[in-house]
């Protein structure tokens, strides 16, 4: 069986408020505090951790109507890893944002899905603080 | 004359290790005599029998429902209170040396200060405080980190690295190549996370941790405050003590536990009582929890393997009780001998064969709950030895060492200093003791509360992957010490029953909201 791990945010802001921030794949550095840089080429997301770790991932989803990321990262410790980002509108102001991670092995889930909750934590208070 | 405390843990250590609590295989002679002319406490309990909800119990004062880390993996957040901070700010010169574990070790994205300060080697990190002063982390002037072997990025790790290369490779590796709790055996038996381990000892971390403390003590002077938190990551699985070692006991000559049934029907029977991720467990069908090797199954353990874990396990008790003796020397030569308060305890304890289980888990008996624990106060305050039967908890300590240094209670503790003796004990409400454990790991859940009054144990569990609203667990262990015979749905037991929910319904904290995220295996 694949891990499973699902962090999620119930947002004071509008879908597309969220979305301007999160939506562009190449942004993920700004709004995730564990990467230093981040680049698009073409469906390939390159990722640099500020501990230093380069690595790829595959972009498979980028869906601005349905409001979704989905992604593979290359990685030779991980046989499998898609990364779902999804917001959700649950009202003209509210939405629900939601970053789940699948991967074999399982514990890479947790690993892996460590710097998704914290960038949903920095997505917060960058629409708290009006960033 | 100047206040010093010296807070001695080691990882996962049952009571029944050191001599003075009737152990046979380790010979604990420092430890043994601290007992003896110190408190030595023969029911203290953990709120949490895993390592990093305990740990934050140990440094705030505070039950897991309150601080937050309410399973391993989950991180104590960067301003939670820390009675460290409150003795930095009196002045005290303040250090962690060895396994801290407040924040996750599985961190390859450096998150966390710990895994920061060993990765920039540096020993120190300042970081908002509670009350939102800026200051050293969680109250630490010094960190020097280690845990149970070579891997991961600590300050251990880094130093047998840099130092003795040719050393990393000799320890057996805590996690298999899925991060897994590794289910491989070894030694002379095939016993899981057991390995005969090449290093020299003084390049092993229970010498590196007295080291190292030893250097920080160098620098103190005779009129400086000091609080010294000397953390050996042992006798904590893997069971890989250094081979020149191994001569001090043969585990050929080891009796088996008295909670290992050697008969495997009988041992079933009582597995069968309890509630069914015991026998779950025991049998391969369910591992609830990150902190037992996936791949290993309960039941295949043999007599022998059991043998060579207790074996290695008091090995590495020794080598503990010896370095714990090196730094007391160096102390006594400093001549701070009578004005220094020492404690030596540990996060929770391991099964150790009971059952016919290892490691640890959500099982709530003395195995995992009943730990050591010995406060030597300074000599200078003419405190009387004593032994203390009522129950305490790790949650007492924080307290204790306000008391200590002289300073006020914090009102965020929920603890109380430590008792001097049973009158003590009986006059300020020792009476009960309480644990929690929550896991939900992958699909499987486990939440459960337990309390500890009057030589009985109860344990209640919510619904969950294996349980139902109405399963527990009830031991009197006056007449049952080894928790054999379940009495919960026994009817002439109903009464001690009723009564022990409810004050432990009437006395456990809500549980913080929302819950903290799980970042991490541990």
């Amino acid at each position: 069986m694949l891990g499973s791990v699902r962090h999620s945010k119930v947002l004071a802001f509008s879908a597309p408020r969220v979305w301007e921030i999160i939506g562009d794949p190449a942004d993920l550095a700004k709004w995730i505090p564990d990467f230093a840089s981040c680049s698009v080429e073409g469906t390939t997301r390159t990722l640099t951790t500020k501990s230093g770790l380069t690595f790829d991932e595959e972009l498979l989803v980028v869906d601005p109507v349905t409001r979704r990321i989905q992604y593979e990262l290359k990685l030779p410790i991980a046989r499998f890893h898609r990364g779902t980002l999804d917001v959700v509108a649950t009202g003209e102001n509210s939405c629900v944002v939601s970053y789940a991670t699948e991967c074999d092995p399982r514990i890479m889930a947790l690993v892996i899905g460590a710097p998704t909750y914290r960038g949903l934590v920095e997505l917060e208070r960058q629409l708290n603080e009006g960033e | 004359m100047a206040k010093r405390i010296l807070f001695i843990t080691t990882d996962q250590q049952r009571y029944d290790t050191l001599g003075c609590n009737g152990g046979i295989y380790s010979r604990t002679p420092t430890l043994d005599a601290l007992a003896a002319s110190g408190i030595r406490y023969e029911r203290a309990h953990p709120q949490s029998v895993v390592c990093m909800p305990s740990r934050a119990t140990m440094i705030t004062g505070q039950y897991p429902s309150t601080h937050g880390v309410w399973m391993n993996g989950v991180s104590l957040p960067i301003d939670a209170p820390s009675v460290v901070e409150e003795l930095s700010r009196a002045g005290f010169a303040t250090s962690l040396i060895g396994k801290a574990h407040f924040e996750p070790y599985v961190d390859p994205f450096a998150a966390f200060p710990e895994t920061l300060m060993a990765t920039s080697q540096t020993h120190e990190h300042l970081d908002p405080w509670y009350d939102g002063t800026i200051g050293p982390h969680r109250g630490f002037d010094y960190m020097a980190t280690a845990a149970h072997g070579s891997a991961g990025p600590l300050h251990y790790s880094r130093w047998l690295a840099a130092e003795h290369p040719e050393a990393v490779g000799m320890f057996y590796p805590t996690l298999d190549g899925n991060l897994e709790v590794n289910a491989a055996g070894g030694g002379d038996t095939g016993a899981v996370q057991v390995a005969n381990n090449a290093i020299p000892r003084e390049w092993y971390h229970t010498d590196w941790v007295a080291d190292q403390t030893m250097g920080w003590l160098t620098d103190r002077s005779d009129e400086e405050d000091w609080f010294c938190w000397m953390s050996f990551p042992d006798p904590h699985h893997p069971w890989d003590p250094p081979s020149s070692e191994l001569g001090r006991i043969n585990w050929r000559d080891i009796d088996l536990p008295a909670g290992y049934i050697e008969d495997v029907a009988q041992r079933e029977a009582v597995l069968g009582q309890k509630p069914r991720h015991w026998m779950q467990w025991y049998e391969g069908s369910l591992v609830s929890n990150f902190e037992a090797p996936l791949e290993w199954v309960p039941a295949t353990l043999t007599a022998d393997q059991l043998r060579e874990v207790t074996a290695k396990n008091a090995i590495e008790i020794e080598l503990i009780d010896e370095a714990v003796a090196r730094v007391l020397a160096q102390i006594a030569l400093r001549g701070w001998d009578d004005d220094l308060d020492i404690f030596f305890t540990t996060d929770h304890g391991e099964l150790g064969g009971d059952f016919g289980l290892m490691f640890k888990g959500p099982y709530h008996v003395d195995g995992l709950m009943r730990l050591p624990l010995i406060w030597r106060p300074a000599p200078s305050r003419n405190v009387t030895a004593q032994v203390v039967t009522k129950p305490v908890g790790l949650i007492d300590l924080a307290p204790t060492f306000l008391s200590v240094a002289g300073l006020p209670d914090a009102s965020w503790m929920e603890g109380k200093s430590l008792p001097v003796h049973d009158e003590d004990a009986q006059q300020r409400g020792f009476d009960s003791v309480l644990t929690e454990w929550d896991s939900e790991l992958f699909g499987v859940d486990v939440h459960l509360r337990t309390i500890t009054r009057d030589n009985w144990t109860c344990s209640i569990y919510a619904p969950g992957t294996s349980h139902e609203e109405h399963d527990g667990e009830l031991y009197n262990m006056n007449d049952d010490p080894l928790q054999q015979v379940n009495l919960f749905h026994d009817p002439s037991a109903k009464g001690h029953r009723d009564s022990l929910i409810e004050e432990l319904r009437r006395s456990m904290p809500p549980m913080r909201s929302p819950l903290l995220a799980v970042v991490a295996p541990v």
